[in-house]
């Protein structure tokens, strides 16, 4: 997994494909590469790779007031559900290296419906301009993002297309997340 | 420009397009059709013009048919427009074979189609997204991300006709 001397890395690389490995195999949710807070009783998820921008956007909507539910996965079930996947916000430094952030008060407890999509990548002076999107893109979208598709393609089709159903969602790139944290949630309304 | 032979029937089955159903999970998407291509990992979104041709392809129906099941729908599109989208399928692996296009299967410029495919209702109506699935190692680095936001099909190339030359 990794050819490390210091244990903390050796931990992190472990830790990191130690969560590969559930998400993968996991039999009763679709685990999605996504960030995750709730809104009003419903998520909202962006699904994205790492550095993406995941973690600095649910950091700007947790100040806002949205609930935490990942800043890693989006955990969802067989109803479309998506279920909270409480660990610690790593924060990325601007020196390298994460600061994980525990704040357990934040983390969501129940599973709740999807409420909106936001499919979105930083991009340096990004302007918001979102624009509506297709479910089927959505579901493309989320598709790009999940770890178990080509384990159980069946399984993960059938649960985001349900999951997505009648959910909107959409599209474009960001600047800074603190900036467009209160637009997103505009969407929500 | 006149069409030298609109009896496509008469063609050959190549011209009867036959949708492919092994290998594939189909789930419907409010209107459009979400595709997986379990042997290519490939995911697709068809649009609803697309997802009403691919369905309708059974192998007993020419153009004109599709695109009049097009117009049942709602859909105004015209016998190009239907060869653009099966020529769009025909390069996603969804068809059981080939479809050879009639050489006067497309002819207008891409400006004119352009313009007729705003007529109908937008290009939206007969588009097709595709990814390739990410493998989970690419799902959890980075390396999957070959999502991009939809083009637009093109016309095909077809042959140039031969020009007569003055004399």
């Amino acid at each position: 997994l990794a050819r490390t001397p210091i244990l903390a890395e050796a931990l992190d690389a472990f830790e990191s494909d130690l969560q590969i490995h559930v998400a993968n195999r996991c039999k009763d949710s679709i685990f999605v590469h996504a960030g995750v807070v709730a809104w009003q009783g419903r998520a909202i998820v962006f699904p994205g790779l790492s550095g993406s921008g995941k973690t600095s956007l649910v950091a700007a909507l947790l100040e806002r007031g949205a609930t935490y539910y990942s800043d890693e996965y989006a955990v969802v079930d067989r109803y479309g559900r998506v279920h909270p996947y409480a660990r610690p916000l790593n924060i990325k430094l601007a020196k390298g290296g994460f600061r994980r952030k525990y704040q357990p008060e934040l983390f969501g407890k129940q599973p709740i419906p999807i409420g909106l999509v936001v499919i979105t990548r930083y991009q340096e002076n990004g302007r918001w301009q979102p624009r509506t999107v297709t479910g089927g893109r959505a579901v493309l979208a989320l598709i790009n993002n999940t770890v178990s598709i080509r384990r159980q393609p069946r399984a993960a089709l059938s649960t985001l297309c349900r999951a997505i159903a009648g959910v909107r969602a959409v599209e474009s790139v960001r600047g800074e997340a603190s900036q467009i944290a209160p637009l997103i949630l505009t969407e929500m309304e | 420009m006149i069409r030298r032979n609109n009896d496509y029937k008469k063609l050959g089955g190549a011209m009867l397009p036959v949708a492919r159903k092994e290998g594939l999970h189909i789930e419907p998407m409010a209107g459009e059709l979400m595709v997986y291509d379990i042997a290519r990992h490939k995911a697709h979104c068809l649009s609803p013009a697309a997802g009403c041709v691919w369905r309708n392809c059974n192998g007993q129906k020419t153009a004109k048919d599709l695109s009049d099941e097009l117009q049942k729908h709602g859909i105004g599109a015209n016998e190009e427009m239907v060869w653009m989208i099966l020529h769009r399928l025909s390069k996603l692996n969804l068809l059981e074979r080939k479809v050879t296009l009639p050489e006067n299967a497309i002819l207008s410029t891409r400006r004119e189609l352009m313009k007729r495919v705003g007529a109908v209702g937008g290009m939206f109506l007969l588009m097709t997204a595709t990814i390739a699935a990410p493998t989970p190692a690419q799902a959890r680095s980075g390396g999957g991300g070959s999502y991009k936001p939809p083009v637009p099909p093109r016309p095909p190339r077809l042959p140039r006709l031969p020009v007569k030359r003055g004399g």
